[in-house]
């Protein structure tokens, strides 16, 4: 795949994101200028980047949907729930071009066919569009033409036009928007509007502001952005081209369109003689589509060109004539990007690599430890500089382990953002007004479990919302509000990141789950009655609670919260419930922030070395080998008045330990989700910090171990799964 | 405090002028309905209540001291209501 398809694909699927977002709030708000201005920049720039690459069905598309955006911001139509699914629908099919693409490099065929019906759409809800309010404020791309018929530019020496709509709780932020706007120099003109017709002074709220400012200056669009760059969002700038004395919003050539039509020189200087006039063909549509996204009127100079040297040259000459784009709005303004620490795209199998050759370095570093110890043993006069050495190694390379580890990260926005969409979609189907509000979604975790936690958290949010909210009526006769919230958040806490879902419904029916316990057998009568409240709650976490019986549309899928856990306590997290009757639940996930490095016990059994998650070791003790009983298959000893069985890792690992007739046995006492178990070993060891590598090849499937590394003195140390080993 | 009444009819402005006058800039204009607003030691207003001066249509005495200000209710300034023009 050529690398403009490549960045074709890394930004079409940012834009969908950002589109995807601004859609649903404008579901919520539609009214809201700043969201709808957003949303139709993404389609813009989504069709844009089409029409570059030539995906012409794709350009369609979107376009349609780009139409309806403008008209929105037009004040022509209003964006309805109808209208937001059906460009919602757009951006679907978009993501399922997309990933064609991927795969193909070429839109899959019978694109042009799903172009044509979504534009039939699109045009379909031409019914459904009302007028924007009287009142509503002028239409954004009004304000130009009204400038123009007011000012002479030329005569002013205006090089840029300023439309300032401070959000209406902007002074809440401390921004004052009059002060900003005089920190732009040379101002030769100033309008004040209000956004909304003025109430009277007795009910005037001074604090919400209701002002639109529009200003003429005589600098440029890149450094009036540059001024107001804190509220670039509430700021559209147009550069005033002199030698028209007109408005043009694009000037010049983006620096991505220079490189799309350097790259069509460089295919025009081929001369290979096969595929000369596909070549040919391409470079010219490719130069063409790139001009006429920026609004060059040079395209149409490329029409009609036979030669390959002569339309080379003609590219070149627009490459020398075209200035680079200072005045395109979206280039001039300060993309949230540029305005965010600078990033680079790193291939994620070179952070790996890094990752991998990290853990070797710490390997070697433990060999380093071993021998400093060998050499104090034998009493070499080098011991103690060894020991100095391996010191200070030993702090470096914590350093560098957390410096790439953190690499890894990824915000949890990655995974927060596609929920939205699903719930809107619920919402409809179930006719259960809901809202799903999100908090920290920039809190970061390492991309393994920011990618492993969206199928536990969908699992969760589903059942929220299929047994948890009530329908809107009956949330009405119990004072609640009609719209159900489900909330979203997450936070770091020392070494976890905390995710909680929680939602204002019924909360868990616990007499429910009791009788479900009962009838799918997972506790006697009796010994539910003994059960607290909380212990009943905690039996929806049982395997087997939920069965495929329960498939419901939503959440039943024949996958029960103990699926949910399952995958969380596989990452080495936690994942409980809290849940009030009538008030709803919170479902917390704690998670560890890097599955990478892990604190472990080692121990020995025979000649192989265990490490065990030290979050999951509770004690170790030694009992009398005659205390530990067979009862069934299982041996099991009491401690503490509590029986706990003892795992026999010769069995469960396949591993042919040895046999042990020792009059005693040393057991670790492991515990997770209330759930215990005991290992017995031959040898503890010492507790130490390793990377965690997953076993890959033919040992990825084996039972019981996590993963391996390598100990000082070169033994290889198998991690347990300890989830897995006590399941 | 940078707003303040000094006469039966006369709002005084002076100073710097921030958001928390606003409020009082506007309960002044509420219970003096024939204010005249005294802004010639005005040097900065915030946004807010440029506001309050803008919605009220209040009659103003002089220049501000802040030529910016100035220009905003003058010269090439003009204050458009939705509908209205």
């Amino acid at each position: 795949m050529n690398e403009f398809i490549e960045q074709f694909l890394l930004e079409s699927r940012e834009l969908v994101e950002s589109a995807t977002r601004d859609l649903l709030a404008l579901e919520r708000n539609p009214d809201d200028a700043r969201t709808l201005d957003s949303a139709f920049r993404s389609f813009h720039t989504l069709k844009g980047g089409a029409a570059i690459v030539g995906f012409d069905a794709m350009t369609r598309a979107v376009h349609a949907a780009e139409d309806v955006l403008s008209d929105a911001r037009a004040g022509k139509r209003r964006m309805s729930s109808m209208l937001v699914g059906e460009c919602l629908y757009c951006l679907d099919q978009v993501i399922q071009w997309l990933e064609t693409v991927q795969g193909s490099g070429i839109l899959p065929t019978g694109a042009n066919d799903s172009a044509d019906a979504i534009v039939a759409r699109l045009g379909a809800g031409e019914a459904n569009f009302t007028p924007k309010p009287p009142g509503a404020g002028p239409a954004s791309d009004d304000w130009l033409q009204k400038l123009r018929k007011k000012y002479d530019f030329v005569k002013l020496g205006a090089n840029c036009a300023i439309r300032y709509t401070p959000d209406a709780d902007c002074f809440f932020r401390d921004e004052d928007p009059a002060s900003l706007l005089a920190k732009v120099e040379d101002l030769v003109a100033i309008e004040v509007e209000a956004r909304k017709p003025w109430s009277d002074l007795d009910g005037l709220d001074p604090f919400d502001c209701n002002l639109v400012l529009t200003a003429l200056t005589k600098c440029n669009a890149a450094e009036v952005a540059g001024v107001l760059a804190d509220v670039r969002g509430q700021l559209e700038l147009s550069a005033i081209d002199e030698a028209t004395a007109g408005v043009t919003l694009v000037k010049g050539l983006t620096s991505s369109v220079r490189a799309v039509l350097r790259a069509q020189i460089e295919l025009l200087a081929e001369t290979e003689p096969q595929g000369a006039r596909g070549r040919l063909a391409s470079a010219a549509r490719s130069a063409m589509n790139a001009l006429r996204h920026v609004g060059s009127e040079q395209a149409g100079g490329l029409v009609g060109e036979t030669d390959p040297s002569r339309l080379a040259a003609a590219i070149e000459r627009i490459l020398h004539e075209e200035p680079a784009q200072t005045s395109d709005k979206a280039a001039a303004l300060p993309s949230p990007r540029d305005a965010a620490p600078r990033t680079l795209r790193v291939d994620t199998e070179r952070v790996d690599r890094l990752v991998d050759l990290t853990a070797e370095l710490l390997i070697s570093k433990n060999a380093i430890g071993h021998t400093a110890k060998l050499a104090l043993d034998s009493g070499s006069s080098l011991a103690s500089r060894l020991k100095d050495q391996h010191n200070q190694l030993d702090l470096l390379i914590r350093e560098l382990q957390k410096s790439v580890l953190g690499l890894r990260v990824l915000p949890l926005r990655q995974v927060f953002q596609r929920f939205p969409r699903l719930i809107r979609e619920i919402s409809v189907r179930l006719g259960r007004p809901m809202l799903l509000t999100t908090e920290g979604d920039d809190t970061e975790a390492d991309k393994m479990i920011v990618e492993a936690l969206y199928e536990p958290l969908l699992h969760v949010l589903r059942n929220a919302v299929d047994h948890g909210v009530e329908p809107a009526e009956q949330r009405t006769a119990q004072g609640k509000a009609p719209t159900a919230t489900i909330s979203l958040r997450a936070r770091r806490q020392g070494e976890n990141v905390i995710v909680e879902v929680e939602d204002d419904g019924r909360g868990v029916d616990v007499p429910k789950v009791r009788e479900i316990a009962i009838r799918r057998g997972l506790a006697t009568a009796d010994a539910l009655a003994a059960y607290s409240e909380a212990e009943v709650i905690e039996l929806i976490f049982a395997p087997g609670f939920s069965t495929a019986s329960d498939i419901t549309d939503i959440s039943g899928r024949g996958v029960g919260m103990d699926a949910a856990r399952s995958a969380v306590e596989a990452l080495g997290g936690q994942l409980s419930i809290e849940s009030r009757e009538n008030r709803g639940s919170i479902v917390r996930f704690v998670l560890p922030f890097s599955v990478m490095m892990t604190r472990v016990l080692t121990a020995a059994i025979g000649e192989q070395m265990f490490g065990i998650p030290l979050e999951t070791v509770v004690e170790t003790t030694r009992v009398a080998r005659k205390a530990i009983v067979s009862i069934g298959a299982s041996r099991v000893f009491v401690l503490r008045d509590k029986t706990i069985p003892v795992i026999d890792l010769a069995e469960t690992l396949d591993y042919l330990g040895c046999q042990r007739d020792s009059a005693t046995a040393t057991l670790v006492i492991l515990s997770i989700s209330e759930q215990f178990g005991a290992i017995e070993v031959d040898r503890l060891g010492e507790g130490v910090e390793v990377m965690l590598k997953p076993m890959d090849g033919i040992l990825s499937g084996t039972r019981g171990v996590a993963g391996a590394t390598l100990l000082g003195d070169g033994k290889v140390l198998l991690i347990l799964d300890v989830p897995e080993l006590l399941s | 405090m940078t707003v303040r009444r000094t006469g039966e009819f006369t709002i005084l402005l002076e100073g710097i002028c921030p958001i928390a006058e606003a409020e009082v800039l506007r309960q002044l204009l509420v219970s003096t309905k024939t204010a005249t607003v005294d802004w010639r030691a005005c040097e900065w207003a915030h946004t807010a209540v440029i506001q309050v001066l803008l919605s009220s249509k209040v009659e103003r005495l002089g220049q501000p001291k802040s030529a910016f200000l100035g220009k905003l209710f003058n010269a090439q300034i003009r204050v458009t209501e939705p509908g209205k023009e």
